[in-house]
Order: C-alpha cells, then sequence, then structure tokens
C-alpha cells in the first residue's frame, strides 16, 4: 500500500506528518520512505540513517552521429522543447531544454540520432532498523523534476507492505506524478486562509485523479475553524488536527519526530496512521 | 526599473506575507507580480480587482481520431512518459502524465492523432487595493508548462512597470528550485531570500544559493523565526557570510505572521511596531541597494 502525504501549500507540515507516522509505524513493520519533493529534499533531515547507496539519474538527450547527419532539420522542426538547432554544418543540442522524449532519435530518416545523456539528479537510500528511505535530489539548474520523481518511485518494489511518500508543494505536474498512484492520499490543510485556498486546489486535484484521500488540519487554533468547515461540507474526513504550537515547530525544526519529541501529541498522530491503513481494505 | 524577487526553496516560511507587506511600503512605487502560480495567495492579502482575465496555453496535447483509430499501439510503445493507456478498449492520453512532446502524433501510420493547444491557466492583470498594478495566475490542475505561465507573469509585470514608469516589480516567488524558481529568477536585480531557523530551511536555502551562483545572481536574506532555534539560525547567518549575502533581518516566530493572514491584512497592518520597523528596514536595503539598473 502506497500512502503519499500531499499538500498545495509549502510549509503546511507534509514532512512533519510523513516522517511521524513513519516513526510509529517503524515500531512494529519495516517502513519504506520515498522524498519525493525532489527539488527541496527535507525528510532524511528527520531521520538519523546513514547512506548505503547513492548514484546518478539520467535522462536520454540526442547524441548526434555527424557522419551520418545531412542536417535535414527534421530534429529541430519536431521537437516540441526547441531543444535542438540544426545549422548549415552542425546540430546544436541544448540539454537543459530536453525532456527526453527521444523523438528525434525515432523520427531522424537518417538514423543519426542516438541516446546520450544528461545527469538530472541523485537518488540515495539510507537504511536502518525498520526504515528505508529513498530520496531524489534534482540537480541545481535542472528542471526535470517529474522524471525524477518516476525514478524515486521505480525504487520502492511491488512487494513493500506500506510505502510512505513526501510529495512536493503546489498543484503542476510534480505534485501530480507525486500522487497520481497513490493507494490513499493523506492531504495537510494548514488552518490558515492561504492554507485553505491550497488545499482546495488540492482536493481538485485528488479528486480528479480519483485518488482517495482524508485531511489533516495542521497549526489549528480555536479562533480558525474555516479548513474544518470546508471539510465538513464537502464530507472529507479529517484524519486528526494537530494544534499550532510553538513547541511543535521547535521540534521540527530540529529534524525531531513530533510523537517521540512529544509524546502528549502520540494519539493524535497514532489515529491519523490507523485511519489511513484502515484505507487499505476500502480502496478499490 | 528594479526586480526584486522574494524566493525561499522551502516552503512556508513567510515569503508571501513579507511580499504584501513590501508591497504595502512600497505602494504605487510597485508593479506586484505573483509567481508562484500553482498555488497562488498573494490575492488573499492584496485583494486585487481584476480588470484583465486572459487564458495562457502552454504547450499541447494529443487528440485521438477514437473511431478511426485501429489500436496498432505505435503511439503507447512510443511514448516514453506512459501517457498513452488503453481504457475500455481504446487508446487515450493519460494527461497527468503528458508531456506534451508529440511523438505519438508523428509515429502513428495513419495520422489519427492531433496535437491541440492545452489550455493551461489563465493570468490576471489587476489593481491591488494599495492602487498598485498586479499580474497573478492561476495554473490549471495538474497542468505542465508552469515555468512558462511564470515567465508570462514576470514579463507582463515588467512591462507594465516599464509602460508606467513604476520603478520597482515585487516578485512573490515559487517555492524549489527546480522549473518555477528558475523561470522566475531570470532577470531579476535583486533576490531577497526569505528563510527560517530550521533544519529543512537551512538545507534548502543552501540550495537556493548554489541555483543563484549557478546564474550568477546573489543576494541578500532575512531569517524568518530566527529565535526556533539558535544554533541554526547561526549556522544560517555562517552560510550567508560564506556566500557574501547579507542578513538584513532577523525576524523572530510570531503569533502575527498567521493572524495577520486570517484578518487578510499585511504585517504592517497588524500595527506591531518591532515587526513593521523590521519591514520598513528591509524594505530601505532593497530600495537603495545598488540603486536599480
Amino acid at each position: 500500500m502506497t500512502i503519499t502525504v500531499a499538500s498545495g501549500k509549502g510549509g503546511s507540515g507534509k514532512t512533519m506528518v510523513t516522517a511521524s507516522l513513519a516513526a510509529l509505524l517503524a515500531q512494529e513493520q519495516p517502513v519504506t520512505l520515498l522524498d519525493l519533493d525532489v527539488e527541496e529534499p527535507n525528510l532524511h533531515l528527520f531521520f538519523d540513517l546513514p547512506v548505503r547507496r547513492e548514484g546518478p539519474v539520467w535522462s536520454m538527450i540526442p547524441d548526434i552521429d555527424e557522419e551520418r547527419c545531412t542536417h535535414c532539420g527534421v530534429c529541430s522542426s519536431i521537437c516540441e522543447f526547441n531543444a535542438l538547432l540544426v545549422l548549415e554544418e552542425q546540430v546544436l543540442v541544448f540539454p537543459e531544454l530536453c525532456k527526453g522524449c527521444r523523438g528525434c532519435a525515432v523520427l531522424c530518416p537518417e538514423g543519426a540520432v542516438g541516446d546520450g545523456r544528461k545527469m538530472i539528479g541523485t537518488l540515495e537510500t539510507r537504511q536502518g532498523g525498520a526504515m528505508t528511505l529513498h530520496s531524489g535530489r534534482l540537480r541545481v539548474s535542472e528542471t526535470a523534476a517529474p522524471a525524477l520523481i518516476r525514478a524515486v518511485k521505480e525504487r520502492a518494489g511491488a512487494s513493500e507492505p506500506v510505502v510512505i511518500c513526501d510529495a512536493p508543494p503546489g498543484t503542476s505536474c510534480s505534485a501530480v506524478e507525486a500522487v497520481r498512484d497513490a493507494d490513499f492520499v493523506i492531504l495537510v490543510g494548514e488552518a490558515t486562509p492561504l492554507g485553505l485556498h491550497d488545499l482546495e486546489l488540492m482536493v481538485r486535484t485528488v479528486r480528479q485523479l480519483e485518488r482517495p484521500y482524508g485531511v489533516v488540519i495542521n497549526k489549528a487554533v480555536p479562533q480558525d475553524r474555516s479548513v474544518h468547515a470546508f471539510c465538513a461540507s464537502e464530507s472529507i474526513e479529517v484524519l486528526g488536527i494537530i494544534p499550532h504550537s510553538r513547541a511543535i515547530a521547535q521540534a521540527c525544526a530540529q529534524g525531531r519526530r513530533i510523537p517521540e519529541a512529544l509524546p502528549a501529541t502520540y494519539t493524535v498522530f497514532e489515529h491519523i496512521l490507523r485511519a489511513a491503513l484502515r484505507r487499505e481494505v476500502t480502496a478499490v | 526599473m528594479k526586480q526584486i524577487i522574494l524566493l525561499s526553496g522551502k516552503g512556508g516560511t513567510g515569503k508571501t506575507t513579507i511580499t504584501a507587506a513590501l508591497g504595502m511600503l512600497a505602494g504605487k512605487d510597485a508593479v506586484m507580480a505573483d509567481c508562484d502560480v500553482d498555488a497562488s495567495n498573494l490575492h488573499l492579502l492584496l485583494r486585487p480587482k481584476i480588470r484583465r482575465e486572459t487564458e495562457f496555453s502552454g504547450g499541447r496535447v494529443p487528440m485521438f481520431d477514437t473511431r478511426a483509430c485501429r489500436q496498432c499501439g505505435m503511439c503507447a510503445a512510443a511514448c516514453v512518459y506512459d501517457a498513452i493507456v488503453m481504457r475500455n478498449g481504446q487508446y487515450e492520453v493519460d494527461e497527468a502524465a503528458c508531456e506534451g512532446c508529440a511523438v505519438c502524433s508523428h509515429v502513428c501510420p495513419d495520422g489519427y492523432i492531433t496535437m491541440m493547444p492545452r489550455v493551461t491557466g489563465r493570468w490576471f492583470v489587476s489593481r491591488s487595493r494599495f492602487h498598485q498594478h498586479m499580474v497573478h495566475a492561476r495554473l490549471g490542475i495538474g497542468q505542465e508548462n508552469s515555468g512558462k505561465l511564470v515567465t508570462q507573469v514576470r514579463n507582463q509585470a515588467t512591462e507594465i512597470a516599464a509602460k508606467e514608469r513604476v520603478p520597482y516589480v515585487i516578485v512573490d516567488g515559487p517555492p524549489g528550485v527546480g522549473c518555477p524558481a528558475i523561470a522566475s529568477v531570470s532577470g531579476a536585480s535583486e533576490v531577497l531570500l526569505v528563510t527560517e531557523a530550521t533544519r529543512a530551511g537551512q538545507h534548502d536555502l543552501a540550495r537556493l544559493i548554489e541555483l543563484l551562483e549557478h546564474f550568477g545572481l546573489s543576494g541578500s536574506c532575512i531569517i524568518n523565526k530566527a529565535d526556533l532555534d539558535g544554533g541554526v539560525s547561526r549556522e544560517i547567518r555562517r552560510l550567508c557570510e560564506d556566500h557574501h549575502i547579507s542578513v538584513v533581518a532577523e525576524l523572530p516566530w510570531s503569533d502575527v505572521f498567521p493572524e495577520s493572514l486570517r484578518e487578510a491584512r499585511t504585517l504592517i497592518e497588524m500595527e506591531d511596531i518591532e515587526l513593521t520597523a523590521q519591514i520598513e528596514k528591509i524594505w530601505k536595503h532593497l530600495s537603495t541597494n545598488g540603486n536599480g539598473s
């Protein structure tokens, strides 16, 4: 089963919730964690796990065989991303624009486009005790986040009982790539008007993707019930409510898992975890 | 004209809250731009009146002539994104997976796949409640090309500023260091990094600085929630020092931030004397530093 923790707004508490749930579950069974926020991977900061494996992730870029190339221009005319420019005597390739679709390689009439590669980031695996954490780290200045997210997801075997994923913020292609095949999505909604605004966008996203989901309300204060009200009016299950608290913010700042740092919060996270795991039975 | 962009790497560090406060101080001297197009929030604080709304189409998406299709499967085989799936005996596009490369349309032996423009969002030219121009956008759910929409918003804002002779453009940037952040940072004359005194904030700031240096840019920094962890705060200051980035303000962890959001007011309107003084100091730094170009 794959549980993905997501939110539209950054800083809502996705990584804090992911780390806390994983810590609880690891007390009873092996857990695989995926950090899919490849632009800013932070999940590893919550665990003291040694890196066991680290390696590059590649994406295809065209490698032009100048011997065969007739400079006919087919490759540049079909490239939707303007990653190729055919001059009279040579072909210029712009790796940073290439999305690795292989169209140029498939369509070159001379078979002059081979598979070159560019490094889009690294994949790191940390392991200790019951916990295995795979993180993608996008190479700075690289834009191919969705491709790297796919590579991280492939690292988790299908046989693993529970995989918990930390998604990137936003509602665009990266966020969708992270949640689109989840068995259950936990949306973390910050109890502010900004949090609510982005939660609404995220609810529309998971509905469109037809994923089962529930909401965790974070940074809750008595005077703002707007996220509660939204969930009630949309018949969305509230999996748990985490209060706005300096103590939690402080524990988080130091990369501590909340149920361990603040035992009073144990039952809240336990409840969220059970509610999410129960969905294994009800989902699809 | 000076283009000031606020970036944070990590989300939730207070970028938008601080952008809005700076916007209020700048008033008509600034055009505001919200480049966080997939979770835009600046409008919640600046409460603009929309003057003009434009559809944005970035990239294309394949459309199948399903009645004529012979189900040969060449399109699905050629798609490296696994975006062509068989549903109810018909091939169709999984738009969430499609990158718009058009390879399917080229390999279909019968020409039954046509690439259609994909409406990926809308952008707005508005007037904020502080009587300044504001450009913002909304990306469609799960859409590609947020980078292109970011560029559109930024270009519109600078165009308006140039035409109306407004001295500053203040840009609320997206989180991360990927395609939207890269699109918003190009052309910036001044970058303000908004970080927080957390391990994650520090980690993400380091990546953001790497990005700036890659593009030959520098900037200044605000440490928000600076008293959450004194040790991390110190390390952030050292990191900034090592990269010749001046720390222009350190703001404490304060309930005034979430309260201002709940009341849809800027930090300045919360009338907290200490915070207001800090924001004024930041604006003074940004508006005088390097004297624009």
